[in-house]
């Protein structure tokens, strides 16, 4: 049973994995433009410090794609170079590579998202599993409303507000970047202390907005859950409190809201992308937000067919995580 | 790039556009782009569900694979990739769908899963023997009920396809010639915020965008006095009332009885005849707008309604035990049966190294006939007998003085009810335990139980030894319960009690049984019968005998 | 004999597609016939998994035989024209166990009254159909007045049941297929129900195939019995034979599960048993549990034996006795029914009271 959902799971990546390669390939080449030579093109007419390579590069990109060829030919070469993260090069930033500049920025976005998602998910499920109980104390049911209203908000007008009131109004907080500028990275305690300074703010607008959502969904769940049979049945076994509480309900309530992590995390990277730009945070959204400015066709293929991936692997843990949370699982068929 | 004032109170841009105006002429374009798109969504993420869902099969299949994996990509990625790619002059209009090409994916699934539970429903089947086509079904069954949750959908849906355009166009990937909220948006950032410059100057961008200065009845009929001195739980005159906003509705009115020493009463009664809240009183267990109004259950002398919350729940499980319906997923899904067993004993402190716990747990497993191995599974992989025998196992783990035992065979086969019950009456014979048994099934209490009580419309009306009560009834309403029943003796011989089961909050005057009874007379229509001992250890509530 | 409604050797098999790994055989071989000149009330008994939802849904055409035909009079349900379709839709009624879902919460009562009047156009005016579901009600006991123009939720369990029985009435049907209609309602008003039933074949010559897992009452109202174990037949005939007496070892293990509302205590034995085990996959579907096994019977699946001229069970235990075709099941059906008296008259329906 369990290779056999591992199996399907993994069939699935692999299947959004090609979708999204796919459409990737393909959309741009339905405004019926050569992609490369239209977006060179372009770049030159701009002018600027490009141009002395563009003949190199476009001889370059058609030998390498081999334009001339049918499209399956150049379908098939495409899928090769995917496959193995090759994107070429950045038309902006020739002649530093896609890779090279997704690499750079990928540090920056993981550790914002990844701390804030774990955050985030633990602390409003907390919250919501004591919002919905009785037992917890009466004070905590003030915390609906503001809970409500960040909810409510989108990640990047949360930004935008934190970042008048700590960073304009009261110049507590960096406004802008990874660190100042002018700041040599480099593994001291001043630079650390100036990169966290920095990360403060994107990463409490995200975190505020998604414990608000995550509290919601969990209380929920937990008002349902403390509905069922086994709960009632606890009780009259005469466990304590915390037993029920624990091991009954939150234990229960848990796996619809490990399922929505799973549907949220291209939500989440979506709002989180944004906070990027608005804060200039150097992470790959701001980096896929020059690129679309700057027309940079392959850094964006790259960036967006590396998040696909990056996404596909989290569900993918995710997925494979489930079944050791809910023993169900293995039986069902999804 | 001017600072908020009263001519503009946004501010302006670096090109001098005033910020408020820009506001001002870019919601509406937004909205519409919402609304275009949040529309679109709905429209084909309900006809796709609707149809999906409704005729299955290959085309459902199709469907929902389509969704499950647009779900699992991150929408604003696919939106900049169709965007970039088509972005050269892009419309407002065109912007719209853009957005709205993944905005169906969720209507779509949610409506689907919607639709799936409810023509399930017996009423899609019966308007289809009624003569109905599928369309008709679709259009005149489920929508209706389907159409406050397709408004909500609605409202999540635009609002999700505003926040989608607006982070398309912070991007700069929107309709470059509109003012929309987002395209506003993106200007600002364009021009100011990111460009190298204004890192030195950090105060515009939010002053450009935010305003200065802040962020924005009542007669009592006589208790039956007997000897319940000696009885191992006494219930007197208890009362459970709902709280509704039309008053208190009484689900058990004055309910007195006493329970011997390895005894095994019966409750019988109907629906709503208040025998489950009964138990589920005794164990103090009433859920608000329920509560306990009066009496008192005692246990050995002790009255358990005087008891601090934490000595109770002791009191649960150590000297009453509960076997929860047969019909009910009383066993927590994710968790081993050994350890919903050993959780019993860890919280009723019993100090036991790990090892004797595997031994007494195995031990009660193979004291209600189940094979020591179930003790590793869990609840999903055991039949409905294996997990009512499970709950037994449960119940008796710490030699509890009572057990209450509330339908514990319903939805299950006969077959397999014989052996639970067989089960129950040697555990607890072995135990020397009294069993109050719950129930409806006349047939089950006449095999099963010694003493019968029989309660209608929250009120005990009969309690006698079971031999008499199948005998001679006292009361016409449990002689019409017993004649109601079919035997496999000879035909023709069950017979209906006309008229309804009354309604809880609306309750006929005097004995509540007198609109079905044949034999009421005046009396009954307005003075209500206490519950008085007839004769030696029958008891009734009734104004004939 | 003309049949009316037939299941001829179907065998129903769930699973077993391209892309799921095992199959289950809902219904084994399964041959049924109701004499169109002769009404009658059959009961089909059995426990969970004994496949009599199955065959309910198989005989109203809702699901399609793996092997086998459903055929109403003579013609295969899944090959119907659309004419004939809509008329096998009138004939045959259904009234289902859950008295609660069968409403849509969304209308009142009337709708599911009104629906086939107009459908199947029942009455030529608004008059004439408040008549004709007015004399339904009648029929059922219960007064129309207190009853239409209500919402589902003002009603009672047993009421709703009564008012699908009057559905079922409204369509003069020639077979209702009751599908555990009173397990879902308090046992005081379940004779009330059943009394209507009955009433309907005794009155108007409908026959009625009650589906059930309760002896008892399939007792009471019908003439035969079909006792079905792990789909397929286990003995089938006159109903006072086979409650009587019972052959095969199921129906006794079944008769003596049943807790009788009596004072004789026989029912519970000293010796509790341990959780039965699992079927086997081939033979008798009883073998695993049954006293008498064979070896024989793990290996073949017994044949039905024709007992008696009214009567036939599928176990080796009487392998002297003829074998009779699944097909012919038929002739043990209607046998009984000439060799006993119409059961249902001796059941007086109750009314409720004004």
């Amino acid at each position: 049973m369990r290779a056999d959902y591992l199996a399907r799971r993994v069939g699935v990546f692999v299947l959004i994995v090609w979708l999204a390669a796919t459409l990737n390939f393909f959309l741009p080449r339905l405004s019926g433009q050569d992609p490369v030579r239209a977006t060179l093109l372009q770049q030159a007419s701009l002018g600027g410090h490009v141009q002395m390579g563009l003949e190199a590069m476009v001889k370059e990109y058609e030998g390498r794609f081999g334009l001339d060829k049918p499209l399956w030919r150049q379908y098939v070469t495409y899928l090769g170079d995917v496959s193995r993260f090759n994107f070429n090069y950045s038309i902006s930033n020739y002649p530093r590579t896609v890779n090279e500049i997704i690499a750079e920025a990928i540090p920056w976005t993981v550790v914002l998202l990844g701390t804030t998602t774990i955050l985030s998910f633990t602390i409003g499920t907390l919250l919501g599993a004591l919002l919905a109980w009785p037992g917890a104390p009466r004070w905590m049911r003030l915390l609906m409303p503001p809970l409500w209203a960040l909810h409510a908000i989108p990640f990047f007008l949360l930004g935008l507000i934190l970042m008048y009131v700590f960073a304009f109004r009261f110049q507590l907080l960096p406004m802008f970047g990874g660190y100042s500028p002018g700041a040599f990275p480099a593994l001291t305690l001043r630079f650390v202390g100036d990169v966290l300074a920095h990360a403060i703010l994107p990463a409490l607008s995200i975190v505020l907005v998604a414990t608000g959502g995550w509290a919601l969904g969990m209380r929920g769940m937990m008002v349902t859950t403390m509905g069922e049979d086994y709960v009632t049945f606890a009780e009259a076994k005469g466990l304590t409190r915390l037993t029920i509480f624990l091991r009954y309900c939150v234990r229960n309530a848990i796996l619809p809201q490990t399922t929505a992590l799973a549907l949220a995390l291209g939500n989440i990277l979506s709002g989180a992308v944004l906070v990027e730009v608005i804060f200039g945070f150097p992470g790959v959204g701001t980096i896929l937000f020059h690129a679309i400015r700057e027309n940079d066709h392959f850094l964006i293929q790259g960036i967006v067919f590396t998040v696909i991936v990056a996404l596909g692997v989290a569900t993918l843990i995710l997925d494979v995580v489930y079944p050791l949370l809910d023993p169900r699982i293995s039986y069902r068929r999804t | 790039m001017r600072a908020p004032s009263a001519a503009h109170p946004f501010g302006t841009d670096r090109q001098g556009r005033d910020l408020f105006a820009a506001m001002v002429a870019g919601t509406p374009l937004t909205l519409r782009i919402g609304f275009i798109a949040g529309f679109l969504g709905v429209g084909i993420g309900a006809m796709l569900g609707f149809v999906s869902a409704y005729y299955r099969g290959t085309l459902d299949a199709v469907i929902r694979g389509v969704v499950d994996i647009g779900l699992t990509v991150p929408g604003l990625l696919v939106l900049i990739i169709i965007a970039v790619s088509l972005r050269r002059g892009l419309t407002v209009d065109q912007m719209a769908i853009i957005v709205a090409s993944l905005a169906w994916l969720n209507p779509a699934r949610t409506i689907r899963a919607q639709v799936l539970s409810m023509r399930e429903r017996g009423y899609v089947e019966v308007a289809r023997l009624s003569g109905m086509s599928g369309p008709e079904i679709i259009v005149k069954e489920l929508m209706p009920n389907l159409l406050p949750y397709l408004a909500a959908t609605l409202v999540n849906s635009v609002s999700a396809a505003i926040l989608a355009s607006i982070g398309l166009e912070v991007l700069g990937l929107g309709p470059i010639d509109s003012p929309t909220l987002g395209m506003t948006l993106y200007w600002v950032n364009f021009n100011a915020a990111l460009s190298r410059a204004d890192r030195d100057h950090p105060g515009r961008l939010s002053r450009s965008l935010l305003p200065h200065g802040g962020p924005g009845r009542d007669r009592q009929p006589q208790a039956a006095e007997s000897d319940l001195t000696t009885d191992v739980l006494s219930v007197r005159d208890l009362c459970v009332h709902y709280d509704t906003p039309l008053g208190a509705v009484k689900a058990a009115d004055h309910v007195t009885f006493g329970l011997r020493a390895g005894e095994r009463l019966g409750i019988a009664g109907e629906s709503g005849s208040g025998k489950s809240t009964m138990a589920l009183a005794i164990l103090r267990m009433i859920k608000p707008p329920g509560r306990i109004a009066a009496g008192e259950v005692k246990l050995d002398g002790v009255d358990l309604m005087t008891l601090s919350d934490e000595e109770m729940r002791r009191v649960r499980l150590d000297r009453i035990a509960l076997i929860p319906q047969g019909s009910m997923n009383a066993l927590n899904p994710v968790i081993r049966i050994k350890e919903q067993i050993a959780d019993a004993l860890r919280d009723h402190r019993v100090r036991m190294s790990a090892r004797e716990t595997e031994t007494r747990v195995r031990e009660l497993l193979e004291s209600v006939g189940l094979r020591a191995e179930v003790a590793d599974m869990f609840p999903h992989e055991l039949s409905g007998g294996m997990k009512q025998r499970a709950c037994i196992a449960i119940a008796i783990s710490l030699s509890p003085r009572v057990i209450i035992a509330d339908e514990p065979t319903s939805a299950l086969d006969v077959v397999v009810q014989k052996q639970v019950m067989e089960t129950l009456a040697r555990v607890q014979e072995n135990l020397g335990a009294s069993v109050i048994l719950v129930g409806h099934d006349m047939g089950l209490m006449a095999q099963f139980v010694d003493r019968l009580g029989v309660m209608y419309a929250g009120k005990l009306i009969e309690v006698s030894p079971v031999r008499e009560i199948f005998t001679r009834p006292l009361h016409p309403y449990t002689r019409m319960l017993i004649a109601s029943l079919p035997s496999l003796e000879q035909k023709g011989t069950f017979r209906g009690i006309p008229g309804l089961i009354p309604l809880l909050r609306d309750l006929p005057p005097g004995c509540a049984f007198h609109p079905r009874c044949p034999q009421a007379f005046d009396r009954c229509l307005t003075e209500e019968p206490a519950l008085l001992e007839k004769h030696p250890g029958g008891w009734a509530a009734c104004h004939l005998t | 004999m003309r049949t009316l409604l037939e299941a001829r050797s179907v065998t129903k098999v769930f699973g077993g597609g391209v892309f799921e790994r095992s199959s289950t055989v809902a219904l084994e071989n399964f041959s049924l016939a109701i004499d169109a000149d002769r009404p009658s009330i059959i009961a089909v008994v059995g426990e969970s998994g004994s496949g009599k939802t199955t065959l309910a849904r198989l005989l109203l055409g809702l699901t399609a035989p793996t092997s086998g035909h459903v055929l109403y009079e003579g013609q295969d349900l899944q090959q119907m024209s659309r004419e004939r379709r809509r008329k096998f839709r009138r004939d045959i009624q259904v009234i289902f166990q859950d008295p609660y879902g069968v409403y849509n919460p969304f209308y009142r009562v009337d709708h599911v009254l009104a629906t086939p009047v107009a459908k199947f156009g029942l009455a030529r005016s608004r008059a004439a159909a408040r008549t004709l579901i007015d004399e339904v009600l009648r029929d059922v006991g219960l007064r129309p007045e207190e009853t239409l123009g209500r919402f589902p939720h003002q009603l009672s369990g047993g009421q709703r049941q009564r008012v699908m029985v009057a559905r079922a009435l409204l369509l003069r049907p020639r077979v209702i297929l009751a599908d555990e209609p009173v397990s879902m309602v308090d046992a005081s008003l379940r004779a009330t129900i059943l009394g209507s039933l009955s009433a309907m074949h005794r009155e108007r010559g409908i026959s009625i195939i009650y589906i059930t897992h309760d002896l008892a009452t399939a007792y009471q109202i019908s003439d035969t019995i079909v006792v079905l174990y792990g789909g397929a037949v286990a003995e089938v005939g006159d109903v006072e034979l086979v409650v009587k007496q019972p052959q095969h070892p199921y129906t006794r293990l079944l008769l003596s599960s049943i807790p009788l509302a009596t004072t004789a205590r026989t029912w519970m034995s000293e010796f509790a048993t341990v959780a039965s085990s699992a079927d086997t996959e081939t033979g008798c579907k009883f073998a695993a549990r049954c006293p008498s096994v064979e070896k024989v019977c793990r290996e073949t699946a017994p044949p039905l034996f024709k007992t008696h001229a009214a009567r036939a069970v599928a176990c080796y235990l009487y392998r002297d006795a003829p074998t009779l075709d699944a097909d012919a099941i038929g002739s043990v059906l209607t046998a009984s029914a000439a060799a006993s008296p119409p059961a249902s008259q001796t059941i007086q329906p109750t009314r409720s009271r004004p």
